[in-house]
């Protein structure tokens, strides 16, 4: 077993939704308009006088078992020892394969270059001993980044101490991007795409009456 | 067993459109990409888990072993023809499978990721081959049967209403897939219930529901199990052409459909 296995916790009690993480990746990576490696996915959930706005910071989970890795069909995506999964751009032939894969679709195609991106942790920087550039730009120090093999490492008490859970567990992909206080209707992908209170409020409605729309639209 | 129930002359129509359709579609694969000019990575780096690398070497084999095939067959050359043949089945099989098993190891589109998609997709790979090859045959029944003399306008007629009964067989196994798999995701985990009320039954409702089920399976099987419709050319070569264009709308749904619900 490595020594090293590199992962992150997202400490959403002190997530102010100020977008630093996304900026700073952009910058430090010279992502291109229109495509993101981290980006805050924001909903409201309520209404007055009792709302709340909730943040979700979303990256690649780098994860232990990643679907990406298996699918692909020249290697191109591949995980380092240390648990970063990166992308090889001198061999990805930019068939799109993991990007559908990916339960967290953090994979994005190079407007100009047609190859897959996505977020990398940083390998250049936690390579020379720096800390990912989001990691550094959070404010509110929301994102605890390093070495869970590590027992005097931050991040291992702070995972031996939270409560922390993790994306789409049932993927078994494993991910290595934890999360404190995830709240269920951030996390869900229906929401933030219709004006719902709660997951629980916007469910498809009875497939009798969908069987019947579809089978007879023009009623 | 090709020859044996006749179907000589539909086997040498069915060997050329495989070379035909086959390499162009290696072309269209290419061009999907988007690095066209790294396509021979997929041979250099062959991952095992991977079904597209499964699916290049298969593709490129299939119209190969069929050039093959088609050779021995025109030369008359019968025991190397049926071996050829034989060795080329598994590779059409798995051409036709291995599409289904790139969209069902997808794991995070619930649509594509069930264990009846290579079969689902083989299936109905088969109605829209079968069709095609039906199309073809009566065209060519149309054509030449003036000059023909009886027993082979038999024969012709003969592989047509085998072929049709082919397809009406596979159209029948191809809605029993898409209720099993509709019905079960119905039954299964948030994801999977989300995306049958969302797409199958609601979005691509209209295109699934009708276009490609009722008027691509439903339709062409009655039209087949119906004796006085099956004795119309006209009707079959409707039906043929129902299914064609139900098979390459359920490829639409289904593709379209599993990236329509968002994951994050």
């Amino acid at each position: 077993m490595a020594e090293v296995r590199w992962a992150m916790v997202v400490d959403l009690r002190r997530c102010i939704g100020c977008h630093s993480c996304s900026i700073a990746c952009k910058a430090e990576h010279e992502v291109p308009l229109g495509v993101w490696k981290t980006w805050v996915k924001t909903i409201e959930k309520g209404g007055y006088p009792s709302v709340t706005t909730l943040f979700l910071p979303w990256m690649c989970n780098h994860c232990e078992r990643p679907i990406c890795n298996t699918v692909c069909p020249v290697y191109a995506a591949y995980r380092r020892e240390d648990g970063i999964v990166l992308v090889d751009p001198h061999r990805c032939i930019g068939c799109n394969y993991c990007r559908a894969a990916c339960p967290y679709d953090v994979r994005y195609v190079h407007p100009e270059t047609g190859m897959i991106e996505k977020c990398d942790f940083c390998v250049h920087r936690v390579d020379a001993g720096l800390q990912p550039a989001c990691v550094e730009a959070c404010p509110t120090g929301a994102l605890i980044f390093g070495n869970i093999r590590d027992p005097n490492s931050r991040i291992s008490k702070v995972l031996s101490k939270e409560r922390v859970t993790v994306l789409k567990k049932m993927f078994a992909t494993y991910p290595h991007v934890f999360y404190i206080g995830l709240d269920m209707d951030v996390a869900d992908p229906l929401m933030g795409y219709e004006e719902c209170v709660s997951c629980y409020e916007m469910r498809p409605g009875p497939t009798v009456e969908r069987l019947k729309r579809s089978l007879f639209p023009w009623k | 067993m090709l020859h044996r129930l006749h179907l000589g002359p539909v086997a040498k129509i069915g060997a050329i459109l495989v070379i035909i359709l086959f390499t162009s579609s290696m072309f269209f694969l290419i061009f999907d990409l988007k690095q066209p000019l790294r396509f021979w990575y997929l041979f250099l780096h062959f991952n095992p888990t991977s079904p597209i690398s499964w699916g290049t070497v298969c593709l490129t084999a299939y119209p190969l072993l069929t050039g093959l095939y088609i050779f021995f067959l025109f030369q008359g050359n019968v025991r190397w023809s049926k071996i050829m043949g034989a060795i080329s089945l598994p590779s059409a099989i798995s051409v036709h499978g291995y599409t289904g098993f790139v969209l069902g190891f997808a794991k995070a589109r619930v649509l594509w990721n069930t264990a009846v998609m290579p079969s689902y997709f083989l299936c109905s790979a088969m109605i829209s081959g079968v069709a095609l090859m039906l199309i073809v045959a009566i065209l060519r029944y149309q054509f030449t049967y003036q000059d023909k003399p009886v027993e082979e306008r038999e024969i012709d007629l003969h592989i047509i209403n085998l072929l049709a009964v082919w397809m009406a067989a596979f159209m029948i196994t191809n809605v029993f897939y898409v209720f099993s798999d509709i019905t079960v995701m119905y039954y299964h985990t948030e994801d999977a219930y989300e995306t049958v009320e969302l797409v199958r039954l609601g979005e691509f409702g209209f295109l699934y529901i009708w276009v490609d089920n009722i008027l691509g399976n439903v339709v062409p099987t009655l039209i087949i199990l119906f004796k006085r419709t099956r004795k119309s050319l006209f009707c079959l070569f409707i039906a043929a052409a129902l299914a064609s264009i139900g098979v390459f709308v359920m490829r639409y749904v289904i593709v379209f459909g599993g990236q329509y619900v968002p994951l994050s």
